[in-house]
């Protein structure tokens, strides 16, 4: 009775014969790198479908114990970068088992590699019919990066990572796939460890351009990888927060074995890479023209920049037993920016500890704290104009800014503020305490049945300060400016998933059940005025406060989804999922969204036909089909749904009126369908990889301010009217081409297309205000983001018109006569001014209509990495391409007007090379500025030296030495500083637009790692 | 008992319902419909009663001071009381009136849309008075009464700019001819009348006023205006009647500015007083050119160059200075004009003749003519165009210049004159008629 009992549970929970018999064994062997038979401290080892396993230690041994019924069993034995190792183990009397040596094979096709991103379940990434991106920590770390998001770049086709600022914490943005949203952020949804991260960029203080990314919390030290789900096809399990794609990051965990300790140095010099050619001309105007005065020229840049020093520590400590593991890290960064004043540092500490607590139930509890921040230097001239840049640009460069040796009283007129006085004066800060934290509960309630908890935490608090004393040259604020603005945020989820495993003859089937619950809560409280007295800093000095400001916001996002895979023979897996999820952010009649995706994966080589000549060519074959929907809520605020009454004061009584902007009460998320079919080859006798993949995303549903019919009482409203799409090529290349025991040589090359256009704007173009009210744009059957403003005049036939003076007025003429530009100057009168072959003078016309000037998005973004192994020496290279976007630059539109004549441009036309005016009239014609943003960008160099053993300090176990470079050359047309920086920060819809954004240095660092 | 907690199945059952329970604690804290507490939501500005008084201020403020700029100075400019002062597109536009004022101009789209805001907003106090239950009838025969008033004053001030008039807001708004706006406009206010005599407000409801503004007063002289408007000529002379000799103002205050001064004399004004108050010509010792204006040769207007002289009087008291919610003489025109449509010709010339000879110091805003008695002919054409005069002159920017040029019979839009209107009708904005299907052909001028 008692055993049909328990028999019929057995069978309820389809457990395996598991329950019979069993024997306490204790497993052991080494695992080493198939080519240089070095130990592979890390690799995994796991008894099959039972939970037992562990990690090798640094010396490759692997040690554990674990209670099985006597059988075969299959031992599995992978590491990342390596193919998976599978080999029968049998289980007989014998309580002490070897399994000996087990040799690795690099894996160049990557295709064993297990991921969990958009599965949920851990699968081998053969079996899935999406790509997935990863990076390890290796490729991540191998130039000290300052924060993940910059490691990213160029490691990934199809991810584009811009730095949008090179400011000591400059701001990073990452389009997957191109942009999926119009009003909202189009960066992807960030998971640490399974914990929704958030990295939004909140600019507390007005910074005149973009700011820090939350992401900048996250020490890139302590990351083991990272993994990429780029579109719908993949991500339907992550529901309404999915349309940007998906980021996971997985930090470092404790290893069975002896504490290992890792201490690791670096010292790096950052300096601009660039200097903009300044007007050196001697006199303040061209010959000819009223006011011409002799004047003496400066280079603020000289003010401006320095060589830039930064530091990172970092030690790390883990090890364990077969029933606690632990991992510590601690590190500091301290990163000066080139712009005198600025510097970022970040004391980051993390924690993880794993417990089994039986058999089947384990615990691992993570936590991890940074407080991060510095003082900033106000940069850009998007917004306010105080900046350092601003002012250099605005010129003109004929002051001398230095105080006065006297007073101290800094050089005045200039048009903006004295940049000398901004970097040594202004009192800029923000800082940063975060605390990210998790707890993972798995219990294995049989070989095939598994669950698996996560609670994860994500709060920070961040303050900035902005003080600019009274009697400075900061325009508006002749009597000083303080603010203080505080922000606090909060994200908790709970994550639930049930995994049940079984075979159905030759069928393998895995299925996944699960909720989710995400809950947002944040806050910012921000005060400032203005009329400071001497020596005070704080908002309490202030004379003039203004109104203080304060707002909050709180979101729900609960789902349920549930995903069921089939693997027929080993070679063909289905994947069918669907996730349902609700927010509070939705309308209530469109509270509930469901996202279904199905996806097939198909190892055509495995086919008996494939053997023979096809196997010859290309060993390994796969294809891969997937579909799939996710929907997108960064657009919607938490509270759009509701009509909003904006206070106002008649009579001295309080009272509100309607928003002129009707709430949505049926605001729904934006909807990303997505396809994407590919192949990954193996070739070259497995030496080579190669992965293609095509893509084909529409995004429905987009969020659009329409205007409404003024008789409703609102004059607009968020509706989802609007179609996005984005279709896109992308094609990874791994190969190694020498792979001998003492030498190798690795390379891989990526490359993406990405196509997007806009549909459904209401009157064709919709202009963005945050572009100086509107030089991006939204344009029907254009790429998102296009540059829009006044054109150049035509004819019919596209030429450009130039306009002659005569007596009759200004004539339009033709720019080219006979292939030759008119305005190079043939002729010259005797007054110097250019004429055509009838005597007039020749302008540039002025400005045509309003058009789209240029589109920021590139044709194609891709990289290329070599890394050479000699013996002990590593050399690795890094080359970033982005061609094809344009660039607006504002920057050198400005500083040629004859007003401020800053730069080069209008020393050209003091000098005569360029008529009297030229500038002036171009100052208007905007498409004129627009300039080819295309780079090849040499973005990573490190050379690395492994100090042989005997050479080794006592204690010491390994040690290496590195000399790194980042940013190091750019090969570009590009006449300013860095076609790659964006005044526009991390905005959606302001991108490629140069406007003194602080540019990306040049940075040079050593580096030594010691394993103790 | 240890070895039942830790046997297997009970292992799994804890384990399952330690999850179970964190799975609904976590849902628990689902709130799907969170309170916004950055700013008030419908049910909070129109479902209770601290947000019904609050909305009342709103309301106030939102005719009063947003509204009212565009009432005055928008048809103002086409009826030639005032001159445009600024080079901006849609301010020319306005100025040269017949083709050449788009349906895209933004100064008709915010006369437009302003009073459908405040249309709306009227309709939402309304409903929330008549259904909030802690609402006490002396507080809502106020609020309804309010509501009404405005209400009414927006469809009038509608129906005086444009063919049609949608009288209720709402999505996908119905239009109606303007003549049956003005008769909606004024039942309104008769049915504000009714109930603020029926059951007058209480304290609660008064302190949302502020000082000098009269409701009843108001709602009697604004039904005159409009009962008059609707050709209900008794009934205008009965509305102004019952106002007797009560006054009611706007008031301002440095945070809720006059409008009318904020526009003549803040920043870079946008107007200017055209000479003679706009008019082509004005009766010889008229005091009420020296009281609306300041007489100052050799003033003109940019770009149009049109004579002009500085504002005076109350427009141009302050910022915090309060405007007349109507002018005494203008309940004496309107009984003048009444009078003349119903045959009383002589009556009408009493009244005529009261604001002719009414001078400063005898009108509670110091307006007065100082005229002597009407000399001319007693005929129903010659008393409509007297009256036109003194009610150009008398009602010198209270927005009624255009509607009174067509009503009283003056010539409409000629090319090249600046004295004559410039448009009879404004087009309906293009942003209603895209989103509207309701939206009636634009006049033709």
């Amino acid at each position: 009775m008692r055993s049909l009992r328990h028999a019929a549970l057995l069978l309820v929970l389809c457990a395996s014969a598991s329950a019979a018999a069993q024997t306490s064994y204790t497993l052991s062997g080494r695992v080493l790198d198939a080519r240089q038979g070095a130990p592979l401290p890390g690799a995994t080892v796991l008894v099959e479908g039972t939970g037992a396993g562990a990690a090798a230690d640094l010396d490759g041994q692997v040690r554990f114990s674990a209670t099985l019924a006597p059988g075969t069993y299959t031992l599995r034995v992978s590491f990342t970068g390596y193919r998976t190792e599978r080999r029968p183990l049998v289980l007989g009397a014998a309580a002490v088992v070897s399994f000996g040596e087990v040799r690795l094979a690099e894996d160049v096709l990557r295709s064993d590699e297990v991921v969990v991103t958009g599965t949920g379940v851990p699968t081998e990434r053969r079996q899935l019919g999406n790509t997935i991106g990863t990076v390890d920590a290796r490729d991540l770390q191998a130039a000290a990066p300052r924060s993940v998001d910059q490691a990213l770049a160029g490691k990934l086709p199809g991810v584009v990572v811009q730095q949008n600022s090179g400011a000591a914490a400059g701001g990073v943005s990452i389009r997957l796939r191109g942009t999926g949203t119009v009003l909202g952020s189009a960066d992807p949804l960030y998971i640490v460890d399974g914990v929704i991260v958030d990295n939004s960029s909140p600019n507390l203080i007005d910074l005149g351009g973009g700011g820090q990314n939350r992401l900048v919390d996250l020490n890139p030290e302590d990351i083991e990888r990272v993994e990429v789900v780029k579109g719908a096809a993949a991500a339907a399990l992550y529901g309404s927060r999915a349309n940007n794609g998906v980021v996971q990051i997985f930090t470092r965990r404790g290893q069975t074995g002896a504490p290992r300790v890792t201490l690791q140095s670096s010292v790096s010099q950052s300096a601009l890479r660039k200097r903009l050619a300044v007007n050196r001309a001697p006199f303040s105007r061209p010959v000819g023209v009223a006011g011409r005065t002799e004047v003496q020229r400066f280079d603020y840049q000289d003010d401006i920049f320095r060589g830039a020093l930064g530091t990172q520590q970092y030690l790390s400590v883990s090890g364990g037993t077969a029933e606690t593991t632990y991992f510590v890290s601690g590190g500091y960064l301290l990163n000066q920016g080139i712009v005198r004043g600025n510097a970022f540092e970040r004391v980051s500490a993390r924690a993880r500890v794993g417990q089994a607590l039986s058999r089947a139930l384990r615990l691992s509890v993570g936590g991890a704290y940074a407080s991060s921040g510095g003082s900033e230097i106000p940069n850009g001239g998007l917004a306010a104009n105080y900046g350092a840049l601003t002012g250099f640009i605005f010129g003109p460069n004929t002051v001398d800014i230095r105080p006065d040796p006297v007073t101290g009283v800094y050089g005045r007129g200039l048009v903006l503020a004295n940049p000398l006085e901004v970097v040594e004066v202004y009192d800029f800060r923000q800082r940063t305490n975060r605390f990210t934290g998790d707890v993972q509960a798995s219990y294995v309630a049989s070989p095939a049945l598994r669950f698996d908890y996560t609670l994860g935490l994500d709060t920070y608090e961040q303050a900035a300060t902005a003080f600019i004393p009274r009697g400075t040259t900061a325009p508006g604020f002749p009597a000083g400016f303080a603010r203080r603005a505080e922000l606090t945020s909060t994200l908790v989820n709970h994550d639930l998933r049930a995994r049940y495993q079984t075979r159905l003859g030759a069928v393998a089937s895995t299925t996944l059940i699960g909720g989710t619950v995400e809950q947002d809560r944040s806050a910012s409280v921000a005060a400032q005025g203005t009329d400071i007295p001497v020596g005070v800093r704080t908002i309490a000095g202030v004379a003039v406060p203004a109104a203080p400001g304060e707002t909050r916001a709180q979101r729900v996002v609960a789902g349920l989804f549930a995903q069921q895979t089939f693997g027929v023979a080993g070679r063909l897996f289905l994947t069918a999922a669907g996730r349902v999820d609700a927010s509070s952010a939705f309308g209530a009649a469109n509270r509930w969204n469901a996202y279904p995706k199905v996806s097939a994966s198909y190892a055509v080589s495995d086919e008996a036909f494939w053997r023979g000549a096809l196997a010859g060519i290309l060993p390994t074959a796969r294809l891969r089909a997937s579909y799939g929907e996710t929907g997108g809520l960064t657009a919607i605020g938490p509270f759009d749904r509701f009509n909003r009454y904006v206070p106002v004061t008649y009579n001295n009584l309080p009272g509100f009126y309607p928003a002129t902007q009707q709430g949505q009460p049926d605001i729904r998320p934006e909807r990303q369908r997505e396809i994407e079919v590919g192949a990954d080859l193996g070739l070259a006798g497995g030496r080579a990889g190669l992965e293609v993949t095509y893509y084909s995303q529409r995004t429905t549903d987009l969020l659009l301010n329409r205007s409404l019919a003024p008789t409703t009482g609102f004059s607009n409203q968020l509706q989802n009217i609007g179609v996005l799409t984005n279709r896109g090529l992308e094609v990874l290349l791994r190969a190694q081409p020498v792979a001998t025991n003492t030498a190798a040589w690795t390379m891989t090359a990526t490359f993406a297309t990405n196509r997007n256009v806009v549909s459904g704007i209401e009157g064709q173009v919709l202009q963005f205000p945050d572009a100086f009210g509107g030089f991006t744009a939204a344009v029907n059957g254009r790429a998102l983001g296009v540059f829009y403003g006044s054109t150049y005049r035509r004819d019919a036939d596209g030429n450009l018109l130039g306009q002659a003076v005569d007596r009759s007025g200004p004539v339009p003429v033709p720019l080219v006569q006979n292939g030759q530009p008119v305005l190079v100057p043939a002729t010259r009168t005797p007054g110097g001014f250019l004429v055509d072959a009838s005597g007039n003078q020749v302008y540039f016309a002025p400005a045509g209509p309003a058009g789209v000037i240029g589109d920021p998005n590139p044709d194609w973004t891709g990289s290329f990495i070599n890394e050479l192994e000699f013996g002990r020496v590593a050399f690795r290279v890094q080359l970033d391409a982005s061609v094809g976007g344009d660039v607006f630059n504002f920057t050198r539109r400005l500083a040629a007007n004859p007003n401020f004549g800053t730069l080069a441009d209008y020393q050209r036309e003091i000098e005569g090379e360029v008529l009297p005016g030229h500038f002036q009239r171009l100052f208007g014609t905007f498409e004129h500025w627009i300039e080819d943003g295309s780079f090849v960008k040499l973005r990573e160099l490190t050379l690395t030296y492994r100090v042989p053993g005997a050479a080794l300090p006592p204690g010491v176990q390994g040690l290496r030495v590195s000399a790194y470079g980042r940013n190091l050359l750019s090969f570009d047309n590009y006449s300013g500083y860095d076609p790659e920086v964006n005044v526009g920060g991390q905005r959606t819809t302001v991108r490629g637009f140069d406007f003194v954004e602080t540019p990306i240095p040049r940075t040079f660092g050593l580096s030594v790692s010691a394993s103790l | 008992m240890f070895r039942r907690l830790f046997s297997p199945r009970a292992a799994r059952r804890s384990v399952l319902a330690g999850l179970a329970l964190a799975v609904t604690l976590a849902l628990g804290g689902c709130d799907f419909d969170p309170v916004n507490p950055n700013a008030a939501d419908d049910a909070d500005a129109l479902g209770t009663r601290d947000g019904l008084l609050a909305s009342a201020v709103g309301l106030q403020r939102l005719y009063n001071v947003d509204a009212y700029a565009p009432l005055v100075l928008v048809p103002a400019v086409t009826a030639r009381e005032i001159a445009i002062n600024r080079t901006l597109i849609n301010l020319e536009e306005l100025e040269q009136g017949m083709g050449n004022l788009p349906n895209t101009n933004n100064s008709v789209g915010a006369l437009h849309s302003s009073l459908y805001r405040v249309m709306a907003l009227a309709q939402g106090v309304r409903q929330g008075a008549e259904t909030v239950p802690t609402v006490e009838p002396a507080l809502r025969s106020g609020l309804v009464a309010l509501a009404s008033f405005y209400r009414a004053a927006a469809i009038g001030g509608l129906a005086q700019n444009f063919t049609h008039v949608a009288v209720q807001a709402g999505p996908g708004a119905a239009f109606v001819p303007r003549e049956q706006a003005f008769a909606q406009a004024a039942a309104l206010l008769a049915e504000a009348e009714q109930v603020l005599t029926a059951t007058p407000p209480n304290a609660a409801f008064n302190a949302t006023l502020p000082q000098g503004f009269n409701l009843l007063a108001s709602v009697r002289a604004y039904r005159a205006r409009y009962e008059l408007f609707a050709g209900n000529f008794q009934a205008a002379i009965d509305a102004a009647d019952r106002v007797g000799t009560a006054t009611s103002r706007f008031a301002y205050t440095d945070l809720a500015p006059n409008p009318i001064f904020n526009a003549f004399f803040v920043g870079t004004p946008s107007y200017a007083a055209r000479e003679n108050l706009g008019l082509p010509s004005v009766e010889p010792g008229d005091a009420r050119v020296a009281i609306y204006t300041t007489p100052t040769p050799g003033g003109t207007s940019t770009p149009n160059g049109f004579p002009t002289d500085p504002l005076a009087g109350f427009f141009a008291a302050g910022r915090p200075v309060a405007l007349p919610t109507f002018l005494p003489g203008e309940l004496a025109l309107i009984r003048a004009e009444a009078l003349v449509r119903l045959g009383r010709l002589p009556e009408a010339v009493v009244q005529l003749n009261a604001v002719r000879t009414k001078t400063a110091a005898q009108d509670p805003f110091g307006v007065g003519a100082g005229l002597p008695p009407y000399a001319g002919a007693v005929t129903e054409a010659a008393l409509l165009g007297e009256i036109y005069y003194q009610r150009a002159a008398e009602l010198y920017l209270q927005g009624l210049r255009l509607n009174d040029q067509r009503r009283l019979g003056q010539p409409g839009p000629a090319a090249g004159n600046p004295f004559v209107r410039n448009r009879n009708f404004y087009p309906f904005p293009l942003q209603e008629r895209i989103n509207n299907p309701n939206t009636p052909a634009d006049p033709p001028v």
